[in-house]
């Protein structure tokens, strides 16, 4: 081959369009639609008395006002529960619109349409709702008490209570010379893309179709509940993701209310209506994520080998659970790490809170489970006098060691198995990036200056690439340029060009012919969506192998073309040749035209695929048995369980002890995740993922009161971080294998905000010498515990 | 759909939208109410409606069922309204239930039943003299509803009756209360022209 692809920083394809302002958003769609603003609830917990409109009569464009009482059929079901689970036992989803209750703050109570989006919010005002207030119950302690329900059906608010072990880990915790026992905590926070959640949709009554554009992860999920919901072919309900500004999670819920509430209006109405989530709607209504507290017993020896692990957290799922039980799933399987763990028990209960509802945002619980085995391995470290890092280096999954049973089930139902890694030679070269074995004496130069300096590392393994599948379709056109098409969405991560990497490596054709869309049910009707790190894995693998069929029928066709053996053929720039002989060839355009006979020409070159065009075969029919017309495959890639990437993270910081401001002053990242298809890409998703991290471990947290207000709903208030506040990691990377997939590939969108809390915490705690048990820390908070340090 | 909400009566005011005439300037862009030459009581309304951004030329009949209801069916650019509105026997509530099909039935009920409560108020208060100086006269004669009673817009109504109207007092009452149900037939109408007559005002 002339070029390879694969491996290559090429520039993202989708850059131009997206960095010029040409990015075509849900809000670039639908100027004539009608607007949509929705009559959100105040209070956290409430009875609905009624809902009074008259005064929005008066407001000029008003079209039509919608609460529960006009939802018909199956819209005034509650939406699906998403994920089931056996230990779910108390299942809670919401109604597209408030049915009688309000369990959050935000949650839809009634939905106006009007000529446009300001007429419609100036109706929205005059729409007088009577609540009854009911008891709230917020946070993780309110909910443990239980004084009052969030769902007066669901005892104790707990939705879901689970256990999980290897081996005996009581009985091991027992037995162990050393024992700690100590509480850690994470807070609640919210994935906070760029662009918010929209919809627009519009019912095209001579196609008797219902095309729905939404910002969301899964195009294909959108369309399979509304088609459910609606009673409507498949076939009739065409979804389509434009360009998305980021989703980091949330936008893999579905279907939000709003994305049967907008489409069902638009049917309704015969008009097309769009709605565009504003900031504060993001705040109430989109997901949040992060809420947990645990209990941890350790049992190790005098080596700081870990013995026995035991851990009890309560999960705060919000107001409803359509996610089901995954994250704190994903907190209970990912949180042993890169460690060799003989016994390990962990038991879990999701309560109901009468807050935001909690879904995955990046990391998806665990950042969480990093953070408790982390401040572990930091504890077993200060309670034997060891090095943190060689603590760590003790506890390692050898790399002969894989693959590696957890004997548990991972969040996809299939087992927790680790198939492959190098984690020691990660944490090598972490110490070597970071300085961790001369950080000694940068620290007493520092502090001859009377400054604070510490350092932190954190671990994690980060299974990704979950199944069922994803599928692709590849098709070669008369005029040469391969279209390909994936089911699942695009947030900006770069999918146009990494898959056209691919296809172009494994069709032998250039970059530039290769042209591919996501998201867009029209093109790809089968596909499961973007989230846990899997596209690159699970469409990558589907596109590698549909190119992999058309290279074949491609071969195929041009042998006969060429008179020569398919094995002596090969694809290069474009072009079918025999090996060895550039000359004797033919392009790929025409082995299109070739593939497809015709009656009728519509070209010169398609003159050549017409039936008198060259003598036939008499006896085999133009398109053979086993053949289809044209030069195309669809082919899906289907894994047998999830693959795991890894990586460790190491922070210096200086913590100003009169103010308990932290400067983060060096940020290293070591990242395995197997063979890189655009390192470029993945180091731009690292310097994201570590973005988030530090803006979740210092700055963003979402600040609920007693009564369940949302007091930091806006960006004036929820302090995301500037560029200013994030550190430039310095990254390195190793390129382990997966055994699992044609690609070897894993995956690497989440894995940059992991382990922030869990580093930064560390970095901290030795920077400051006190206790860092919770995350976020605010410099106040800080401030306060170097208070209580001197007070004692 | 179906709504109930309590409505206050200035005096009269039921009697005075018995009367075809009277209903008709009460109703903003009504374009005619007439009754059935022969007829069952039955009313033939042509007006110009809006709810919301709903709006367009309706026609419909209102008949009524007994004392304190009517029927109201009918349609037009802005839908088909089969509804029946039934007042209790004091007159402080109505209730109107069935169906409103056609972009009518796109607005959300919320929106029908508010509009249909409004107009009720507005239509119910447009019977009131605008000023105490030029209607005084009107006014002594709203005060008496067994005139208006006897008079043409009953008339009809006892044609109408489903039992022959008896003489006396109950014949009496019975034709008052019927009258009643007939205005209702506007406060029905008035739903959708109200936004019209706002505009005019």
């Amino acid at each position: 081959m002339t070029t390879q692809w694969f491996g290559e920083a090429v520039e993202r394809r989708e850059d131009q369009r997206l960095l010029t302002g040409a990015g075509r958003f849900l809000d670039d769609a639908g100027h004539d639609a009608l607007g949509v603003a929705f009559v959100r609830s105040p209070h956290a917990h409430a009875r609905i008395i009624g809902v009074d409109v008259v005064d929005a009569l008066d407001v000029d464009g008003l079209v039509a006002i919608y609460t529960w009482d006009d939802l018909p059929g199956r819209l005034a079901d509650p939406l699906p529960l998403l994920i089931p689970h056996p230990d779910l036992t108390h299942p809670r989803t919401q109604y597209a619109l408030a049915r009688g209750e309000v369990n959050h703050v935000g949650e839809p109570v009634a939905m106006v349409v009007a000529a446009d989006r300001y007429i419609a919010e100036d109706a929205a005002e005059r729409v007088v709702v009577d609540y009854e207030p009911l008891p709230a119950v917020v946070g993780i302690g309110s909910a443990r008490a239980a004084e009052h329900l969030v769902h007066a059906d669901v005892p104790g608010n707990v939705a879901a209570v689970t256990t999980q072990e290897l081996g005996d880990a009581r009985t091991a915790i027992a037995a162990a010379p050393r024992v700690l026992e100590f509480d850690l905590a994470m807070e609640r926070s919210l994935s906070s893309p760029l662009e918010g959640r929209g919809v627009h949709a519009h019912w095209d009554p001579d196609d008797q179709r219902l095309r729905i554009r939404t910002s969301t992860q899964t195009s294909t999920g959108v369309r399979a509940a509304v088609a459910n919901i609606f009673g409507l072919p498949d076939v009739a309900v065409e979804v389509i993701t434009p360009d998305v500004g980021g989703g980091f999670g949330t936008k893999v819920v579905h279907p939000y209310p709003e994305e049967v509430l907008v489409p069902w209006a638009a049917r309704t109405l015969g008009r097309e209506v769009k709605w565009v989530e504003d900031r504060y709607e993001h705040f109430v209504s989109a997901t949040h994520e992060r809420g947990q507290e645990h209990h941890v017993r350790v049992g190790f020896d005098d080596d700081g080998t870990i013995l026995g692990l035991e851990v009890e957290f309560w999960h705060d799922t919000g107001a409803y659970t359509p996610y089901g039980i995954v994250l704190p799933i994903i907190t209970a399987t990912q949180l042993p790490g890169p460690y060799r763990h003989r016994h390990y028990r962990v038991t879990f209960t999701s309560l109901y809170t009468n807050t935001v509802t909690c879904t995955p945002y990046r990391g998806a619980g665990r950042p969480q489970g990093c953070f408790v085995m982390e401040r572990t391995m930091d504890r077993i470290a200060e309670e034997l006098g060891l090095d943190r890092a060689e603590v760590r280096a003790r506890n390692l999954i050898g790399p002969d060691e894989f693959p590696y049973d957890f004997d548990m089930i991972f969040q996809d139902g299939r087992p927790l198995i680790y198939d492959s890694g190098d984690y020691p030679a990660v944490l090598e070269r972490l110490r070597d990036l970071v300085g961790w074995d001369g950080f000694g004496a940068e620290r007493e130069a520092a502090a001859a200056e009377g400054r604070h300096l510490g350092i932190g590392l954190a671990c994690y393994v980060e299974g990704t690439g979950v199944g069922p599948y994803e599928g692709a379709h590849v098709h070669v056109e008369t005029n040469g340029r391969v279209m390909v098409a994936t089911g699942l969405t695009s947030q900006g991560q770069g999918h146009e060009t990494v898959f056209a990497q691919i296809v172009a490596d494994e069709l032998g054709v250039d970059l530039g012919n290769v042209f591919v869309t996501t998201g867009d049910t029209r093109r790809f009707p089968y596909a499961v969506g973007t989230y846990a790190s899997r596209a690159a894995v699970m469409s990558g693998n589907a596109v590698a192998l549909a190119a992999r069929q058309v290279r074949a029928k491609a071969i195929r066709i041009a042998a006969e073309a060429l008179e020569a053996a398919p094995d002596d053929l090969d694809i290069e720039s474009g072009v079918v040749h025999v090996r060895g002989a550039l000359s004797r060839g033919i392009p790929l355009a025409q082995v299109a035209v070739l593939s497809n006979p015709l009656r009728y020409a519509f070209s010169k070159e398609a003159q050549a695929a017409t039936q008198f065009a060259s003598p036939p075969d008499p006896d085999v029919p133009p398109v053979p048995d086993d053949e289809e017309p044209g030069l195309e495959a669809r082919d899906y890639y289907s894994p047998v369980r999830s693959t795991f990437a890894s990586g460790m993270h190491a922070a210096v910081v200086e913590v100003d002890t009169d103010t308990g401001d932290v400067d983060v002053l060096r940020y290293a990242v070591v990242h395995d995740c197997g063979p890189l298809i655009n390192p470029m890409i993945v180091e731009g998703q690292i310097h994201g993922g570590v973005a988030q991290g530090v803006a979740g471990a210092l700055y963003e947290r979402l600040a609920y009161d007693g009564a369940g207000n949302l007091t930091n709903a806006s960006f004036m208030d929820f302090l995301m971080p500037y560029l200013s506040e994030v550190p430039t990691p310095i990254v390195g990377h190793l390129e382990t294998p997966s055994p699992l997939n044609p690609l070897g590939i894993k995956g690497a969108g989440e894995a940059g905000v992991i382990p922030g809390s869990a580093c930064l915490a560390a970095a901290i705690e030795d920077a400051a010498g006190v206790r860092i048990d919770r995350m976020p820390i605010s410099p106040p908070e800080l401030w306060s515990l170097l208070g209580e340090r001197a007070a004692t | 759909m179906k709504t109930t909400f309590p409505v206050s009566a200035p005096p009269g005011a039921w009697a005075a939208l018995a009367d075809p005439q009277r209903l008709a300037a009460a109703l903003p862009n009504c374009r005619s109410v007439t009754r059935d030459a022969d007829g069952d009581g039955t009313l033939h309304v042509v007006t110009e409606v809006a709810v919301a951004s709903v709006r367009g030329l309706w026609a419909g009949t209102v008949t009524p069922v007994d004392a304190d209801a009517v029927h109201v069916r009918g349609s037009g650019a802005p839908g088909a309204v089969d509804l029946v509105v039934r007042a209790d026997p004091e007159r402080t509530s109505l209730t109107v239930e069935g169906t409103v099909d056609g972009a009518l039935g796109t607005v959300g009920a919320a929106v029908l039943a508010g509009a249909i409560r409004r107009m009720a108020e507005d239509l119910l208060a447009a019977t009131e003299p605008p000023t105490p100086a030029d209607s005084r006269g009107h006014e002594s004669h709203s005060d008496q509803p067994e005139a208006t009673g006897s008079g043409p817009g009953a008339r009809g109504l006892e044609l109408g009756a489903a039992e022959p109207v008896a003489s006396g007092t109950k014949g009496r009452r019975r034709v008052a209360r019927g009258a009643g149900g007939a205005a209702l037939v506007g406060v029905v109408i008035a739903v959708v022209v109200r936004r019209a007559r706002r505009r005019a005002g």
